[in-house]
């Protein structure tokens, strides 16, 4: 039984309440928060507040859900009115939304209940998390190491057990990537499915919200949750929501798995490959069949999302102008340069890096060589993606070359570091669903995730088969050491 | 391989209205044009007649009743801004 489940089983029979589980959550994060940093900003009297309402819901019989009472932290790029976002940016150190993101709403239509804001790569750019401003986060497996990134506070939070499951952001990778260095469930929907509004923008074309999870289980119950239309996000489409439970514990016999070789080999770590094929392997003993696939404009992924990101960022982050938000300089001539000092003074490196990017591939004589150019490999990519549907139902893939790095390793290296992009970021170029679950640990102890890519709007699909490979195998029961799990 | 001088640089800053000071011109300089050099690999791909993708597939135009609706308050939204008086935010003059 999934955790959620599982907490629900307790909370509905009355051996547990959501107060006493938001306050062992609550005490969890005072214990293991300063070691690991997940959480920018805890909301202990907040999330009290709706435990109580919860568990008064249920005394009352009145509107529960799957989600009343389950205590979950939300990446600090999502608005929770009531708490700040600061998107790990100085530039909005101050800064308090005036509503709740849609996705936030839902989950609190539900009954859940929020923890805190989770810390991020600041304004959600980076595979590390060490671009917070507010300082980096730990790998709860070995605080040496990298969370991933871009929402590796929420990845290291559900890893450590500090928080029931999380949402986070992905726009290359930053839901998959952390939660397969962090050894748990990260789901991407497809672009669409999920209401943008409230999510600070990074890259409009590419954004998604999703749920980062200890088990496929629970991705389906907080995807049910926040899937559908949303009358103030036009992207976010209006076409009925299935039910994404219906097919967990179906048998995944027939079903087609595309194998892309440009996924493996050249750029892919040794014990990583030699994992994801024994998952493979695996998939297949459970009746599967898998189909050799080719994927070939992979290698163009992270080229083309390093121009089409960046310049999509440079135009949605020229909103930050120090007037009417956000931090302002305290020096200044005239309104030019109080721009140029609040920006400045406000953006860390790796997002004045992306700003420069963005801006000269959008600028006058080089638009055509760069940012056209990538719109039309990123028409190439998808169309590969289309072509390999037609053959099969989902495609199997590592999630990342390598287990997690080392903290500093590549800090200094910004190409190195977007190259841990490099099997998650072309599913959002094509806009497609994507699912990373636990699928072993290399020599290290380190967890190597399994992706799944599905077709658009086909979650149902991805997550059986997710569901299929986590039920007969025991990855997702091993947690990092030293957080007292399970004890 | 991409060559950005500190003048472009200095051009694109201030048109992403960035405050650089020379030493980080030259340094942003020289990390962009590595960063550009890796991109350019999209030169070998021949993209004849390939229509740009600006978004993922399936945008359509959304309709909606044209209906009155609460907005957030103006006053809440002020109370962001860094300076402000009465219900206007404030800029240096604009106007000599």
């Amino acid at each position: 039984m999934s955790r959620i489940r599982t907490l629900q089983k307790q909370l509905a029979a009355g051996t547990l309440t959501s107060v006493a589980l938001t306050e062992r959550y609550l005490a969890r994060i005072r214990e293991y928060n300063p070691g690991l940093h997940a959480y920018l900003h805890t909301a202990e009297a907040f999330a009290l507040e709706l435990a109580h309402r919860a568990d008064e819901r249920r005394r009352n019989d009145r509107d529960v859900t799957p989600l009343t009472g389950i205590p979950l932290s939300i990446k600090d790029v999502m608005h929770v009115h009531g708490l700040p976002t600061t998107c790990a940016s100085k530039i909005l150190e101050h800064f308090h939304p005036t509503y709740h993101a849609t996705t936030v709403a839902r989950l609190l239509d539900a009954g859940a209940v929020i923890l805190g804001k989770t810390n991020m790569d600041e304004f959600a750019m980076g595979a590390s998390n060490e671009h917070s401003a507010y300082g980096a986060v730990r790998n709860p497996w070995d605080p040496a190491r990298i969370p991933g990134g871009s929402s590796g506070g929420s990845a290291a939070a559900v890893s450590a057990d500090l928080c029931v499951a999380s949402l986070g952001s992905d726009t290359g990778g930053s839901i998959r990537q952390p939660a397969a260095f962090c050894g748990i469930v990260g789901l991407k929907p497809t672009y669409g499915r999920v209401s943008r509004y409230g999510l600070v923008a990074f890259a409009s074309s590419l954004d998604q919200i999703g749920p980062m999870t200890q088990s496929v289980e629970d991705a389906a119950l907080i995807l049910q949750q926040i899937a559908g239309h949303d009358p103030a996000d036009s992207t976010a489409r209006n076409i009925p929501v299935p039910d994404f439970s219906a097919r967990l514990g179906d048998e995944i016999a027939g079903v087609r798995i595309g194998i892309p070789e440009e996924y493996f080999g050249e750029g892919i770590d040794a014990p990583v490959e030699a994992t994801v094929r024994t998952a493979i392997a695996h998939l297949e003993s459970l009746g599967a069949t898998t189909v050799k696939i080719h994927l070939p404009h992979t290698r163009y992924a992270v080229p083309c999302y390093y121009i089409i990101a960046p310049a999509e960022a440079s135009a949605n982050l020229a909103r930050y102008d120090g007037v009417r938000f956000g931090h302002r300089a305290a020096a200044r001539g005239n309104l030019h340069d109080l721009y140029c000092a609040s920006r400045s003074e406000g953006f860390g490196p790796e997002v004045t890096r992306r700003i420069m990017i963005g801006t000269y591939v959008l600028s006058s004589g080089y638009y055509d060589a760069y940012y056209k150019k990538a719109q039309q490999v990123r028409t190439l990519i998808a169309r590969d993606f289309a072509e390999a549907f037609t053959q099969v139902d989902v495609i199997c893939t590592p999630t990342t070359p390598h287990v997690a790095f080392r903290a500093g390793e590549r800090l200094d290296d910004p190409l190195q570091m977007y190259l841990a992009d490099i099997c998650t970021s072309s599913c959002n170029l094509a806009g497609l669903p994507g699912i990373s679950v636990p699928c072993g640990v290399n020599a290290d102890g380190m967890p190597i995730g399994l992706q799944l890519l599905g077709r658009p709007m086909d979650e149902v699909t991805l997550l059986q088969v997710a569901y299929a490979y986590e039920q007969s195998t025991s990855w997702h029961r091993h947690h990092p050491p030293h957080y007292g799990i399970g004890a | 391989m991409a060559t950005i001088t500190a003048e472009t640089l200095q051009h694109i800053a201030a048109l992403a209205r960035l405050g650089l000071s020379p030493a980080q011109c030259a340094h942003y300089a020289e990390e962009c044009a590595h960063i550009l050099a890796f991109v350019e690999q999209l030169n070998g791909v021949d993209t004849t007649g390939i229509t740009p993708m600006d978004h993922a597939d399936h945008l359509e135009t959304v309709w909606r009743e044209d209906r009155l609706a609460p907005s957030t308050q103006a006053d809440a939204i002020l109370e962001g801004a860094p300076e402000r008086e009465h219900r206007f935010f404030i800029v240096p003059q604009v106007i000599a």
